[in-house]
């Protein structure tokens, strides 16, 4: 799956596009991570847009 | 008493000028032109909108648009424009989210739609602030404040393309529970790559 994210800085006025390619579901092996903090940044990037879209 | 006569407001009205107020300067309800020298227009702009933020989403349709090096708490208030296009068969439904918090129920909102079908009001314990319905667009304009020590919050005045209505309003306010200055702003909606180019955010400060 091709996400897209449209960034800005407010500071430098720097514009671009970010591209993301990948397969969903997104599958973590490492049990130690947070899931949580993971949903919550691919979240952000636009890369999901809902938890079912990881796995552990 | 040291005022200007109403009279005198509604002549200059009348001519198309505007009344001005320079604090600095200590005149108050002064009427005339406004005299476009270096001077004056440094400190009229002490007192104005600040433009911060111009953008609009070009190459492709984005999921996400994503402004950071915001200062809010520097900034009296923050006065957003937007003009929000989707292209798709499918609506797209657009969270804010602040310095990277995408917990939904860290946030809350309230509002209503209005249009020739009726009224009707809704609330969450989410971030969505609103909603671009499916190959239609959605323009308005948010205001957004957080005195230094509270939860930032937002007012929102939205005309939307709903379904067969053509013309509808969206007014919404939009609260974070957190009080931390907000610093980075994130539109995000819940379809991949469906705000569509062209799409724009112009964020203005009070200095």
């Amino acid at each position: 799956m091709l996400t897209r994210q449209w960034q800005i800085n407010a500071m430098t006025g720097e514009e671009r596009m970010m591209n993301v390619d990948i397969e969903l579901p997104i599958v973590i092996k490492e049990k130690s991570i947070d899931m949580n903090k993971v949903i919550s940044v691919l979240k952000l990037k636009g890369i999901i847009t809902n938890e079912d879209d990881v796995k552990s | 008493m040291a005022f200007v006569p109403a009279v005198a407001r509604t002549q200059h009205y009348a001519r198309g000028k505007m009344p001005i107020s320079n604090p600095s300067s200590g005149f108050s309800g002064l009427t005339g032109d406004v005299t476009a020298t270096a001077a004056g227009v440094s400190t009229l702009a002490a007192n104005a909108l600040v433009k911060v933020v111009d953008t609009a989403v070009s190459g492709a349709a984005v999921t996400s648009i994503d402004i950071t090096g915001l200062d809010l708490g520097a900034a009296k208030k923050y006065l957003l424009y937007y003009h929000m296009i989707n292209t798709t068969a499918t609506e797209n439904i657009i969270s804010m989210f602040a310095n990277g918090d995408t917990t939904a129920t860290n946030y809350y909102r309230e509002g209503f739609v209005a249009s020739s079908v009726g009224v009707s009001g809704q609330g969450a314990n989410d971030a969505s602030v609103f909603d671009v319905y499916n190959v239609a667009e959605s323009a308005g304009s948010m205001t957004i404040s957080q005195p230094s020590g509270t939860r930032p919050r937002s007012v929102l005045t939205e005309n939307q393309k709903a379904y067969a209505v053509p013309n509808r309003l969206l007014m919404s306010g939009w609260i974070w529970t957190s009080t931390n200055n907000v610093t980075r702003l994130t539109f995000t909606g819940n379809q991949a790559n469906t705000i569509a180019i062209g799409s724009r955010i112009i964020i203005f400060k009070v200095v």
